[in-house]
């Protein structure tokens, strides 16, 4: 029981410092089931609820410093209770939420506390004590490694102690309401997500996604090959015929281009650990000096006492996308090394900083990463453990590219990249929310049990019983979605939940 | 007179909170952005453009101006209002805008602001113009996204 323990704990560790700071991902729900479920000996029962938990959080994402409910120790410690246990999937997702929600409040502590970073390397930027501000940035991932590691551990090797004893003394109606909540999670993530996502107009999108699925029995993957073929000719077409206009807007030539390609990677690399010291403070800042540094030590090499300025001007407050953070990086370097001024500089920073956390979490973090998790999803449902390494895959490939590729292009193009920047994002953010919409759709197919044979047999039946308990997860969805229109945080409608599969089940409604 | 739904107070202008969530929290059809910096410049414009979310408008007006525009947009448009400055705001207020809530997302750390919450910095000329913003009755809350629990700045800077 230690061993496990302690490897659950480490896994968490690592999870925690990832979804941070490199963000490959490998601790989203569905991850952890397969990872979890490896070690304690059943792959099968922890993809059921990591299943269950990724779709509860396809829209659970942090905007610019707000910590979500979080869904990585929720999803590691829901499949380790479920396996090591013996209890349901649908009860044990219940059963690890309230520690996602433990850890959520911590983070907003761990936030404010790292302000103590900020201004320590603040102190010895001024000194110009390079290493020291290097070291302690990338040190900020030490106490968030221990807290999501020490955490994990214990909740793990008491916890399960406790539900052992406890869940065989908890009346039936209390754990089957638990277990009907659990089940009706993934109709709580469906209804953020559309929240964020659906227009009025967009609503046949998601009836698309549905109808493919629960009635012709699609396999999504198709469904989205499909659509996203679909949409991308229309676009092509769209924009073939509009004549295109290039404004040029403030570009230059480089010249001098001593930072080689090497150095840019080393940069980039850098940029994983963005948020090592993410703090309330100056947010991403000191992480964004730590990516940049590679680049300032050459440039002022022979100018040490311009050196310091630099410093100070790259630890002003910085907070954008991660993943396009090193676009920006690769601009600025270029344009640190044609010497320009530096409120140049700090103007085309924060300008691109702010629209490019826009970007980002409306296109990456509420479009491609949802349809990269719903591919995954639709595997997993099945059992299969090629549904997270599809997901990992998908996801880490657009990663990838963007934070390497971004880099690179900032650096050769410049500014220059606005122009072509402009015209992909509209067909990027288009593409992506139409085929967002379609497997949010097809995802809500997979998980209700509704297809033609279903309908036939129901109003044979006649029975508004039947009818009910097979609609509960759409009834429910549609409460919760406007639950959410009015402004009710995911702990609240969590809760809702839960209480309405007890007191229904109290009541011996269902 | 355009439909003021929220005016917010954010360093950012335009980002993921804004955008993603509190465009669609409020049914805006509009999102003015009051600065005289990005008034003037047509490239910081389009890579705010960028990151509204696609079917709302946008605009982009001096502090001076705003008054005069905002009574020529008819009135079923919803509009949110954002600023990087709460004393561009009071201006505003002052000028006759009706702004009943302001909503502070975020006032980072810049040299001369000191802590007030823990996610806002401010100087003295800010607190002044809560303080009076509050007095003439408008709501001025703290509250980075809709699902967070807002509350009165007044409760953090009375004390001080």
């Amino acid at each position: 029981m230690l061993i496990k323990s302690l490897i659950i704990g480490l896994y968490a560790g690592l999870a925690g410092v990832d979804g941070n700071n490199t963000q490959f991902k490998i601790g989203r729900p569905l991850v952890a089931g397969m990872i979890v479920g490896f070690f304690l000996g059943d792959v099968k029962k922890g993809l059921t609820v990591g299943t269950i938990l990724e779709m509860l959080g396809l829209g659970m994402v942090g905007l610019g410093g707000v910590s979500p409910p979080n869904i990585i120790v929720a999803g590691i410690l829901g499949a380790a209770f479920a396996i090591e246990a013996g209890i349901s999937a649908k009860l044990a997702v219940c059963l690890a939420l309230p520690f996602a929600m433990i850890v959520q409040w911590g983070m907003s502590r761990v936030y404010k506390g790292y302000s103590w970073f900020a201004d320590k390397i603040d102190e010895y930027a001024g000194r110009g004590e390079i290493n020291k501000v290097e070291l302690l940035h990338i040190s900020g991932i030490i106490p968030l490694f221990i807290f999501y590691g020490v955490v994990v551990f214990f909740s793990f090797y008491l916890g399960i102690n406790v539900i052992e004893k406890w869940i065989k003394l908890l009346p039936q109606f209390l754990v089957e309401g638990l277990e009907m909540a659990g089940g009706l999670m993934p109709a709580v993530g469906f209804a953020l997500l559309l929240k964020a996502m659906l227009k009025r107009k967009y609503i046949f999108l998601v009836l698309l996604g549905f109808t493919f699925v629960a009635f012709f029995r699609f396999p999504l993957i198709a469904v989205v090959l499909i659509v996203t073929a679909f949409v991308m000719d229309k676009f092509l077409k769209e924009r073939s015929n509009k004549s295109e206009n290039t404004e040029q807007i403030m570009t230059f030539n480089l010249n001098s281009k001593k930072i080689t390609k090497k150095e840019l990677y080393k940069i980039a690399c850098r940029s994983l650990f963005l948020q090592a010291s993410f703090n309330y403070k100056k947010m991403q800042a000191t992480g964004w000096l730590y990516s940049i540094l590679p680049a300032l030590r050459r440039i002022y090499k022979e100018r040490q006492n311009d050196l310091k300025e630099s410093l100070k001007a790259h630890l002003e407050t910085f907070n954008s996308h991660p993943f396009l953070t090193p676009l920006i990086l690769g601009i600025v370097v270029a344009m640190e090394e044609e010497h320009q001024n530096v409120d140049a500089i700090k103007k085309v920073k924060t300008t691109l900083m702010s629209a490019f956390g826009g970007i980002g979490d409306s296109v990456i973090w509420m479009m491609i990463f949802p349809i990269c998790a719903g591919l995954g999803i639709s595997l997993a449902t099945q059992g299969n453990v090629w549904g997270p390494v599809l997901f990992l895959a998908l996801f880490n490939v657009i990663h990838f590219t963007l934070v390497f590729g971004g880099i690179n292009y900032g650096y050769k193009k410049n500014l220059g990249l606005l122009t072509n920047l402009k015209n992909y994002t509209k067909v990027i953010s288009s593409v992506s929310s139409v085929v967002g919409l379609v497997i949010v759709g097809a995802l809500i197919a997979l998980y209700v049990n509704v297809s033609l044979p279903v309908i036939v047999g129901l109003v044979k039946t006649r029975s508004i019983y039947a009818v009910l308990d097979n609609f509960l997860e759409i009834i429910f969805m549609l409460f919760a979605y406007c639950l959410f229109r009015k402004g009710l945080s995911p702990n609240k409608v969590i809760g809702i939940a839960v209480l309405f599969g007890i007191v229904l089940k109290y009541l011996k409604i269902l | 007179m355009g439909n003021i739904v929220l005016a917010r107070i954010d360093d950012r202008l335009i980002h993921g909170q804004v955008a993603v969530v509190w465009a669609s929290h409020v049914k805006a059809d509009m999102i003015i952005v009051v600065d005289d910096e990005v008034a003037g410049d047509p490239t910081q414009q389009m890579l705010l453009d960028l990151a509204a979310p696609q079917d709302v408008e946008t605009l982009y007006l001096t502090v001076d101006g705003t008054l005069e525009k905002i009574s020529q947009i008819p009135s079923n448009k919803r509009v949110l209002i954002i600023s990087r400055d709460v004393t561009i705001l009071l201006k505003l207020v002052e000028e006759g805008l009706p702004i009943k809530e302001i909503n502070i997302g975020n006032m980072h750390f810049k040299k001369g602001k000191r802590q007030i919450t823990p996610t806002a910095w401010m100087d003295e000329k800010d607190i002044e113009a809560f303080k009076k913003l509050v007095s003439l009755g408008i709501k001025c809350e703290i509250r980075r996204v809709p699902s967070e629990k807002g509350r009165e700045i007044i409760e953090f800077i009375q004390e001080v």
